[in-house]
């Protein structure tokens, strides 16, 4: 596309066309939404927290959010499994991952544990890891033992 | 040799994969959405791809990374037609069923690779800066600031838990549980930090470490928890809201159930004590606050709540607040449905399966804050904060870093912290820095399209395709749109039901101006101007240059102002005049925003001009 006119209007309209290229800021540094009201995410830049701003929004239905943690959960579980990393410290990620998402008691909601089934699917871990790993993410309890296997199952 | 059937199957198959299918033979669609340009973080427009239930969309960060984000295309609406007041063209294409698949799990998968890099630079960030606090001899938990300090009254709530966890834990267990973590405390070691952080590649889906100081902070956190356990302390009244407002009183069933409710999160609190996750504390300090708020709603039968708004939330001052009353009654009238709907799902849950919903109670607890905090400015004369984004109540306190290692050992810590934190930052910036031409929204995204629908990345040198406006022609050229819709922006969707309804001459005169419209309203966030240009071609020169007059007229007042308002008013007064230039030749860039928008559904999509063509002309 050639540019007519004088040279003056060419140097106008770089500038012009510079400012027609630009993409999103992103919202999350222009609004203040985080997913909690500590002082951490403040005294820090608000656009800093990866987890915060991106699925905690309570402008979400209770549905949706609840879908989307559960899909979350089972991306973090079946990256956890593929890479073998310490237990502790994927239960700390559990609960920073749940706090995303506006939950604090993550053990107590099914979702987790469904979510959790369903990233032993995507892992494809066979039934002998299966049971051991349902037993160790639920310490046992029939009824969490009981979610981890329908999320596995959906993956099947 | 295979045989002929088979192989003209299998190159169905293959031809399904490689070529796009008309709109009439495909189930699947996904739509390529161009976002109108308006004056602030985006005057060039912006691109997204709706799949399936998410919208991704890349968005430039001030560190300057690209960062992919995801949303659903509700929340994606009322961000950019509603509040940002953009309108949206969809380009629908349409794909098999295995193309539609492909693209879902390209994006899913690199938007997972991405959050967790960029959380695990989260995590660097609050090592270091935790460190730099216990270097200072003090440390901030979250949840530490609910509560009085000793020696308040004991709050009803909280010793009734307190004498439930001894009854099932047995006598000495606060003592023994607290004697432990300051065992821990002083055992931890800032020398037996994280592994090194993993490198960084598209692909890789890395674990954030826990180190040290997060671990020091998670041991506090808990210690601080089982103190107010052991103390019984009171909740600062500073951390609840409530109104008298006849919506947040008590009903029956209300009343019937709150000892119920109280009881499970009880239960819940009590079996959080036997959790061995490492970060229980603050959630046992969350549960106590809401414990003792639900006491204090029993007590004055009435919903008090914890305060959930944001330190910094948006705010409409209480002079303007009585000047707006549509938008008071939008925002009213959305909180009085939302609490309605949490009320139910609540009791639902509660006779469901006896266990304390947590998500079900956030979301109570929100919408009574949304009513609580209007009814209050409305009743008592405040200013309104804007409940957008309401967060997870966190009230940080401050507290001595106890049994903290050495200052010499926390410094040699914060040195390799820091070096760690930017050599993984400058990683990142590598991997996803923003380039205006070769690596914008639009350029990724397309990118991202062609490998899924093509294979590989399609050149694009000496081409405009990075132009947000222009990559929509790229997209139906190599992609084949079958439909152009257009979803309104929340101002010309209300133009658009006024045109129908009232006289189109009193409707074009009475909504042209910010002045005298009954749409929008004027906010701190839009530059000066005086006429909309959006809905306008032939007056657009015309009207420029009113606002241009109006963004200098503004600009001059705001130079006497600065030193009072900060430049706030020469601020928005030079951004009024600079958006006012191109209204001059025929474009408009600006179209004014909106602090609240109704999340009750308000777009319509219409029909621009079909087929292939690369939609209506704007």
């Amino acid at each position: 596309m050639r540019l007519r006119g004088s040279g003056s209007a060419r140097v106008m309209l770089i500038p012009a066309l510079l400012v027609l290229v630009g993409c999103s800021f992103s919202t999350s540094s222009q609004s203040v939404s985080t997913s909690s009201a500590s002082s951490e995410s403040s005294s820090r830049s608000s656009e800093s927290s990866s987890r915060s701003s991106e699925s905690s929004s309570r402008s979400s239905t209770g549905a949706e959010r609840q879908s989307r943690y559960r899909e979350d959960v089972r991306s973090y579980t079946a990256a956890y499994v593929r890479s073998g990393a310490r237990f502790d410290a994927f239960e700390k990620e559990l609960g920073e991952l749940a706090h995303s998402h506006g939950l604090t008691n993550w053990e107590e909601d099914e979702a987790t544990y469904v979510g959790i089934g369903a990233g032993l699917g995507d892992a494809a871990v066979d039934t002998a890891q299966l049971e051991t790993y349902k037993a160790g993410f639920s310490r046992s309890d029939p009824l969490k033992m009981q979610a981890i296997q329908r999320g596995y199952d959906t993956r099947q | 040799m295979i045989r002929p059937v088979a192989r003209r199957a299998a190159l169905a198959a293959l031809l399904a994969i490689l070529l796009p299918l008309p709109g009439w033979a495909s189930e699947r669609f996904i739509d390529y959405l161009y976002i109108d340009a308006n004056e602030g973080g985006s005057s060039g427009g912006h691109v997204a791809l709706h799949v399936d239930n998410d919208v991704f969309h890349f968005e430039y960060r001030r560190t300057g990374m690209l960062v992919l984000r995801r949303e659903t295309l509700d929340e994606f609406r009322h961000q950019y037609a509603g509040l940002e007041n953009r309108t949206i063209e969809v380009s629908r294409i349409p794909v098999s069923e295995a193309r539609f698949r492909l693209v879902r799990e390209r994006f899913r998968h690199r938007y997972f690779v991405q959050r967790r890099q960029l959380e695990v630079l989260d995590t660097l960030r609050t090592e270091r800066w935790l460190l730099e606090q216990m270097l200072q001899g003090r440390v901030e938990l979250d949840g530490a600031g609910f509560f009085l300090g000793e020696g308040s009254t004991p709050d009803p709530a909280l010793i009734a838990l307190r004498q439930r966890v001894l009854d099932t834990h047995g006598v000495e267990f606060l003592t023994q549980r607290m004697e432990t973590l300051r065992r821990r405390l002083s055992a931890l070691d800032p020398s037996e930090m994280s592994e090194h952080p993993p490198g960084t590649s598209v692909d890789e889906t890395p674990a954030a470490p826990y180190g040290f100081s997060r671990r020091y902070r998670d041991t506090l956190t808990a210690l601080t928890a089982l103190e107010v356990l052991a103390t019984a302390r009171s909740l600062r009244s500073e951390v609840t809201i409530t109104a008298a407002a006849n919506d947040l009183r008590l009903g029956a069933d209300d009343a019937r159930q709150l000892p119920q409710l109280s009881d499970v999160l009880a239960t819940s609190l009590v079996r959080l004590l036997d959790s061995p996750r490492p970060d229980w504390g603050f959630p046992l300090l969350l549960g106590m606050a809401r414990l003792a708020a639900l006491e204090r709603t029993r007590e004055a039968q009435q919903w008090v709540f914890l305060d959930v708004f944001h330190p910094n939330a948006e705010v409409i001052e209480r002079a303007r607040v009585v000047k707006r009353p549509e938008l008071i009654s939008a925002v009213l009238g959305d909180a009085q449905s939302a609490l309605e709907v949490a009320r139910v799902r609540l009791a639902s849950r509660l006779r469901r399966d006896d266990t304390f919903g947590e998500g079900e109670f956030a979301d109570l607890e929100a919408a009574g804050n949304r009513l609580a905090e209007i009814r209050r400015a409305l009743d008592e004369g405040r200013d309104l904060r804007v409940p957008h984004h309401l967060v997870l109540p966190a009230r940080p306190g401050v507290r001595p870093a106890v049994l903290a290692p050495s200052s010499t050992a926390l410094a040699a810590g914060l040195v390799a912290a820091r070096q760690r934190e930017e050599a993984y930052g400058h990683a990142l910036e590598r991997l996803y820095g923003y380039n205006i031409v070769t690596r914008n929204c639009v350029s990724e995204l397309l990118g991202e399209l062609d490998v899924a629908l093509r294979g590989d990345r399609v050149a694009v040198e000496g081409s405009l395709s990075f132009v947000p406006a222009a990559s929509t022609l790229t997209v139906n050229e190599r992609y084949g749109v079958s439909q152009v819709l257009r979803i309104p922006s929340h101002r010309r969707a209300g133009l658009a039901r006024l045109y129908q309804e009232k006289n189109p001459l009193r409707v074009f005169l009475q909504e042209s101006n910010t002045i005298t419209s009954t749409l929008y309203w004027r906010n701190s966030r839009d530059s000066i101007f005086v006429f909309f240009t959006d809905d306008v071609v032939v007056t657009r020169p015309v009207f420029g240059a009113a606002n241009l007059a109006a963004g200098m007229a503004a600009s001059a007042v705001g130079l006497a102002t600065a030193p009072f308002d900060r430049g706030k008013l020469l601020r928005a007064g030079l951004k009024g005049a600079l958006f006012s230039l191109p209204e001059l030749f025929f474009q408009n860039i600006r179209k004014g925003s909106f602090e609240y928008v109704s999340r009750a559904p308000d777009v319509s999509e219409m029909p621009s001009s079909s087929s292939s063509s690369p939609g209506s002309p704007r």
